[in-house]
């Protein structure tokens, strides 16, 4: 029997969803994974991002532009978020839950005020397509994935080959030590959450011509990458590849074979499943 | 040089308080400080660290009053502290251990001297820390600290859990590190060996509170003096 020809395309498809996935996933798993801050405004920072590279585009200044803009902006967001609240609270995490949470309502609010709550589109900056196993597939898709892929590498390189990463590493591996060592561990700390809600950012403005954009979009994106960074079989930016992976291949697999919303109830099952092991590893760690 | 004066330090709940402690410690000198367990001696060294709430009392590092100082910048400033039991970042390697000791104290990194000095962490320089027997990593927490080219060291029972052999060793590096390097260092320690080996001046300390304080060499010829705190 010949090979269905959707297959391939199924295929990317599914790439593109967990690349799209682990690009969002991969702020949280600096933000949360490594520094152990539970950013539940991490999905509001995807909408800022999505939101600037919208805003600039209609200021005139085209896609390109929003796109450099985005992971910028709200970095400095990010780092300002750091230094007002986060740093004061996330040794209490109770209480950097209900705050995060807080900023992510208000960020979406004030994109309501100066966006109002429709919809909006984002022109992809190319509309070409790539013929893949006799199919056209949008180019702009690989370009998402090609994002998330050379981000992933990015903050990897970042985190295992750099003196700077190897001095966040050691902050993450002994606060204490860390201090007494001599490093900045509050300069470190700021700059992580920047970074982390810089990416955040990337992941809003480039997935952006992908979906239509509202202030609420931010939700959609938070549990499937919290997810994927619990679920991750070892902690940091590699593990979330495996944890995206896992949870983003899940859902397209099912939404393939069955339909989107047996998707998300197998994803969701299997994610209390996996949470209960992730809990168990995750304070062996700690111990 | 390093002086504290009337140093009351100690979180509000919890672990024993250290109260009205006077100290001074030079460079190429060593100040031992011995007591019971709880006595204060961890408490101490982490608050010289900046790693402890002070209460009141003066610190002076060199020329600069460094109460309220945050941790990284006292060892910035040229003070490294090896701690009771670890000084090692676990699950990173010794090679790493070491050059985070270099960018805490905005040195290049590798260090030619400091690999000389430890041969044997040389050759495990890419062993992750936690895989090292335990006289290796209080190696490599001497290395580490020493990498930031400190002017003074912390010591808080470095003798602790390793073997006699290897105590004499440390003996050996801690004298050259005193005498060929200059270094200061205050070292709380349990081994009465070590400390009349190497100190210039012994404090002890009880309920947080110096009680007696008194010469090197007087605790050789006198360690019944020393030996009656500690209840030996």
């Amino acid at each position: 029997m010949a090979a269905d020809p959707s297959w391939p395309l199924l295929l990317l498809d599914a790439a593109s969803h967990v690349l799209t996935l682990l690009l969002v996933a991969l702020g949280l798993a600096v933000t949360f994974g490594l520094m152990g801050v539970i950013n539940l405004a991490h999905g509001g920072l995807v909408v800022l991002g999505a939101y600037t590279v919208f805003a600039v585009e209609r200021a005139g200044l085209g896609f390109w532009a929003g796109l450099l803009a985005a992971p910028l902006l709200v970095g400095l967001v990010g780092l300002v978020l750091q230094i007002l609240i986060v740093r004061r609270i996330q040794h209490r995490p109770l209480d950097t839950l209900v705050a995060t949470w807080g900023v992510g309502l208000a960020i979406e609010q004030t994109i309501v005020l100066v966006f109002g709550a429709a919809s909006h589109t984002v022109a992809p900056p190319f509309t070409t397509t790539v013929a893949i196993a006799g199919s056209s597939y949008p180019a702009y898709r690989l370009f998402v994935m090609a994002v998330a892929l050379a981000a992933t590498g990015f903050t990897l390189w970042l985190l295992l080959r750099t003196r700077l990463g190897l001095m966040v590493r050691g902050t993450v591996a002994d606060r204490r030590l860390a201090a007494a060592t001599g490093l900045p561990i509050r300069r470190l700390d700021a700059g992580t959450f920047a970074y982390g809600s810089g990416l955040a950012g990337l992941a809003g403005a480039v997935t952006a011509p992908l979906m239509s954009i509202d202030p609420q979009m931010g939700t959609g994106f938070l549990l499937p990458a919290f997810l994927a960074v619990l679920v991750a079989p070892f902690a940091g930016p590699l593990g979330t590849v495996a944890g995206a992976g896992l949870v983003g291949g899940t859902e397209s697999f099912v939404s393939a074979v069955a339909s989107p919303v047996a998707a998300q109830l197998v994803v969701l099952a299997g994610a209390v499943v996996l949470l209960r092991l992730a809990a168990g590893r995750r304070v062996g760690r700690e111990r | 040089m390093l002086v504290a004066i009337g140093l009351t330090a100690g979180w509000q709940r919890g672990a024993a308080a250290i109260r009205a402690i006077d100290l001074e410690l030079a460079a190429g000198r060593v100040l031992a400080v011995v007591g019971r367990n709880g006595a204060g001696k961890t408490t101490l060294v982490s608050a010289l660290a900046g790693l402890v709430p002070w209460r009141t009392g003066i610190v002076r590092l060199g020329e600069a009053r460094i109460e309220g100082w945050r941790p990284e910048r006292i060892a910035a400033a040229g003070l490294a502290l090896v701690p009771q039991g670890g000084g090692v970042f676990p699950g990173l390697t010794v090679a790493e251990n070491l050059a985070l000791g270099a960018a805490g104290g905005r040195r290049p990194f590798p260090d030619r001297a400091l690999w000389a000095r430890f041969p044997a962490l040389l050759e495990r320089r890419d062993r992750p820390a936690d895989t090292l027997s335990g006289g290796e990593r209080r190696q490599l927490a001497i290395a580490r600290a020493l990498a930031m080219r400190p002017r003074l060291l912390l010591l808080d029972e470095p003798s602790e859990g390793i073997q006699p052999s290897l105590v004499e060793r440390l003996g050996e590096l801690l004298a050259e590190l005193v005498q060929v390097d200059g270094l200061g260092l205050l070292l709380v320690e349990q081994d009465l060996d070590l400390v009349v080996r190497l100190a210039d001046e012994v404090l002890v300390l009880q309920d947080g509170a110096i009680v007696d304080r008194l010469a090197g060499a007087e605790l050789a010829d006198r360690p019944e003096r020393v030996e009656r705190h500690l209840g030996l």
